[in-house]
């Protein structure tokens, strides 16, 4: 399974918008992608009653499985960016990434904020460096730093930032936690994922390392984000009672028709976490990465 | 005395427009992919990566009818000349996306898979046509 976590989503509704939106996704499925996830940025406040903007409602016909991702811009450590587990503007969206723009930032994203990628300005030279103990921090914690390629391929100045920085972070972060994503704004700065993989190589990965970078790391993002909003303390997670099949519920041992709507709960574990307990109880943000 | 020995980069060209029968427009010849291509790789690799490939550097084969294409570079240097194509955004001026299919050590085995893919596309355009 190949994924691109960061597909550029105007919130503007228009014939043209859309479109272009259309276009990329079919160059997305054309090229083998099987999940996408649409992108929002925002700089400022995420306020607690906004709501997600990114409406996948109509296109759920497609066939490739589409996320929504929420960009946020980390302008100055001392703003109030409304980034607690508790806003619920930001559980509304699957993926939680943020884009620091200095030290001060970036250091508060590695260390204590609860997100699932850092994005890092790569197709411009950066204002401060990556250190291996900072980006060991984030990496510990199980967050992803990521790679965005179409700078790369929409001009020559970007592109010299770009490998000169990828490969920053690649040297710092020993290649581990990290994903590629494309940023594209338009379908033909779209590649195909071998290509990407190839694209890795002289970044300084091997091909394994690169290849991981589109799939299975990218595949832990979604399972990070997903323990991050749905999960108690990244253990368990609870369902309406209602949300069983027909075929399922002889696990609560009743018919469906004798149940009340809504209010009984069945507490599911999202995964068995017998040996490490202790880590479990005292950080929220569990390590997914398996 | 070792053989020099060459990797085969099987290409598919995707234009914006996907009309590409439009006859407006002169169809694309091998040896614009090979001047393209050489171009890409002078402006990312520089002289070195020219003098590298050039001795190798060969468009054996393109079909502007199912745009794909086959790109034959000597084996030590094949990752330079996919990063090039990667990086390639327009040929002649029309805006475009090279992506690679396949990379093979052997110009039969690339043979064989063209057949087999434009075989599949042949065949998702049927199925099209019959809904």
């Amino acid at each position: 399974m190949f994924y691109d976590l960061n597909l550029p989503y105007r919130a503007q509704h228009d014939l043209v918008n859309k479109d272009d939106l259309r276009t990329r996704i079919d160059m997305l499925i054309k090229l083998g992608y099987q999940v996408v996830a649409y992108n929002h940025v925002v700089t400022g406040k995420v306020s607690p009653n906004e709501t997600n903007v990114i409406d996948i409602s109509g296109k759920k016909k497609t066939n490739i499985e589409q996320l929504t991702r929420l960009t946020y811009i980390l302008e100055d450590i001392s703003q109030n960016h409304g980034l607690t587990p508790t806003n619920n503007a930001l559980s509304t969206y699957d993926i939680l990434a943020v884009r620091p723009t200095n030290e001060k930032t970036f250091q508060n994203a590695c260390n204590t904020l609860e997100i699932d990628i850092i994005s890092l300005e790569m197709g411009s030279r950066l204002t401060f460096y990556l250190k291996h103990s900072i980006v060991g921090l984030a990496i510990e914690r199980g967050i992803f730093f990521e790679i965005s390629y179409a700078p790369a391929i929409r001009d020559s100045t970007s592109r010299r930032h770009l490998i000169s920085n990828a490969q920053n972070l690649v040297r710092v972060s020993r290649g581990k936690n990290i994903i590629i994503t494309s940023e594209a704004q338009r379908a033909m700065e779209l590649r195909g994922p071998y290509d990407i993989v190839n694209l890795g190589t002289i970044m300084g990965m091997n091909q394994a390392i690169a290849k991981e970078c589109i799939t299975t790391n990218c595949r832990s993002v979604v399972i990070h984000a997903a323990t991050r909003r749905n999960t108690h303390k990244a253990v368990v997670s609870f369902d309406p009672i209602t949300s069983l099949k027909q075929n399922e519920l002889w696990k609560v041992g009743k018919d469906k028709k004798s149940l009340p709507t809504g209010k009984s709960k069945k507490a599911k574990r999202m995964r068995p976490n017998s040996d490490d307990e202790d880590e479990s109880e005292s950080s929220q943000l569990q390590n997914m990465d398996m | 005395m070792v053989r020099l020995k060459h990797r085969w980069i099987l290409f598919e060209t995707l234009f914006e427009n996907t009309s590409h029968q439009d006859t407006s427009i002169d169809p694309l010849t091998s040896h614009d992919i090979y001047i393209t291509v050489k171009e890409s790789i002078q402006l990312n690799f520089g002289d070195y990566g020219r003098g590298c490939t050039s001795s190798s550097l060969n468009v054996k084969y393109y079909s502007p009818h199912t745009n794909i294409g086959l790109l034959r570079v000597s084996r030590d240097y094949y990752r330079m000349a996919w990063c090039a194509l990667t990086f390639i955004t327009q040929i002649n001026s029309r805006s475009c996306t090279i992506r690679v299919l396949h990379v093979g050590g052997t110009i039969k085995q690339c043979q064989k898979l063209v057949i087999e893919y434009d075989r599949e596309q042949l065949l998702e355009n049927e199925d099209l046509n019959d809904i």
